[in-house]
């Protein structure tokens, strides 16, 4: 898993290691819907490949976070209480999903100035 | 030394609706209370609350006299199973154990005979029996002083609920435990006491005649 090689990276203490594989676990699982709904979107513009970069890394920070949030909250409520039980808080995982999301998409906008 | 948990004044309600108004439930090791009610009582609302995952007008959670807001944030302070399943379904069960449990306890706890040789298969091709049965082994099995079971006998085969009780039995060596089911013989044969909740309380209850008293059970029903 990518959150236990972070982890054995930065040789943490086991709680904080386990906590960021969590973390990764919940953020691998959102990523399928912000993907696919950033696609969708950005599709428009194949024919344009700047034109796509920018428009899927827009969509990936912004309205990919909420569609893939909103559907945890709809149809996954009880998941939470997976992380909650290992001492996870819904805020916690909120936040790893925007700051996930934000990166990957401001690098693929940063991107789509090269491909220009 | 025994942990202690106490519970006291929770007050919670939807809208107008009052559910729960003052409650006090103390739960110490060694103890397993049988929380029985009505569908649509405020036992799940309890067991959350006292969890931390869901807020209440008011309430005070102690474990050993200190004061916790969301018991959940604190590692090894309170475990919970959910009614509903709540493992993820793309993992495997060897993923799952090793993310739930301590290195040294994954091995063991993986020579089950009821999900052992199931190690390499996902959650979601589970049957719901399987499924119920490894959540609750987990959580019984997390490092916690607490831990809090919601209808854990439901869907699962008869054979398979002894198993649990031996375990629920147990794990209260060195645990509290606090579950509501509504198969009344099954809480009965576990529980070392029990309650009902009623009107928003909770209320001890001493005789399985108290059940019929409140309302709870017919006399055809007691055993």
């Amino acid at each position: 898993m990518f959150g236990s090689y972070l982890a054995n990276l930065f040789i943490m203490p086991l709680p904080a290691r386990n906590k960021l594989i969590l973390l990764t676990v919940f953020y691998k699982s959102t990523l399928l819907l912000s993907v696919l709904s950033s696609a969708a979107i950005s599709i428009f513009s194949i024919f344009n490949v700047p034109g796509m970069l920018l428009a899927f890394g827009f969509c990936f920070f912004s309205g990919s976070t909420v569609i893939s949030l909103l559907h945890k909250e709809g149809y996954k409520q009880q998941e939470y209480y997976f992380y909650y039980n290992k001492g996870i808080s819904k805020p916690q995982l909120i936040l790893t999903c925007i700051i996930g999301n934000l990166i990957i998409g401001l690098s693929l906008i940063a991107l789509s100035n090269y491909a220009k | 030394m025994p942990n202690s948990l106490e519970i006291d004044s929770v007050i919670k309600s939807y809208s107008e609706l009052k559910i729960l108004t003052d409650i006090y439930l103390k739960c110490e090791t060694g103890d397993i209370i049988g929380m029985l009610g009505r569908n649509g009582s405020g036992k799940s609302t309890l067991l959350k609350i006292i969890f931390g995952s869901i807020t209440s007008l008011n309430k005070s959670i102690r474990v050993n006299g200190k004061v916790y807001d969301r018991p959940f944030k604190t590692t090894g302070l309170i475990g919970y199973l959910p009614q509903h399943p709540f493992l993820l379904p793309h993992l495997s069960i060897y993923e799952t154990v090793k993310l739930y449990l301590d290195a040294d306890q994954v091995n063991p706890f993986l020579t089950d005979p009821v999900i052992g040789y199931l190690q390499k298969s996902k959650i979601n091709s589970l049957s719901g029996g399987e499924q119920r049965y490894l959540e609750i082994k987990l959580i019984l099995h997390t490092p916690n002083k607490f831990i809090l079971l919601d209808e854990p006998f439901n869907g699962v085969a008869p054979v398979v609920v002894e198993k649990l009780k031996i375990m629920i039995t147990e794990q209260s060596k060195t645990k509290g435990i606090i579950l509501t089911d509504h198969d009344y013989n099954n809480v009965m044969d576990v529980a070392t006491r029990y309650c009902l909740v009623r009107d928003g309380t909770v209320k001890p209850i001493g005789r399985s005649e108290d059940l019929v008293k409140w309302n709870y059970l017919t006399e055809n029903s007691l055993r």
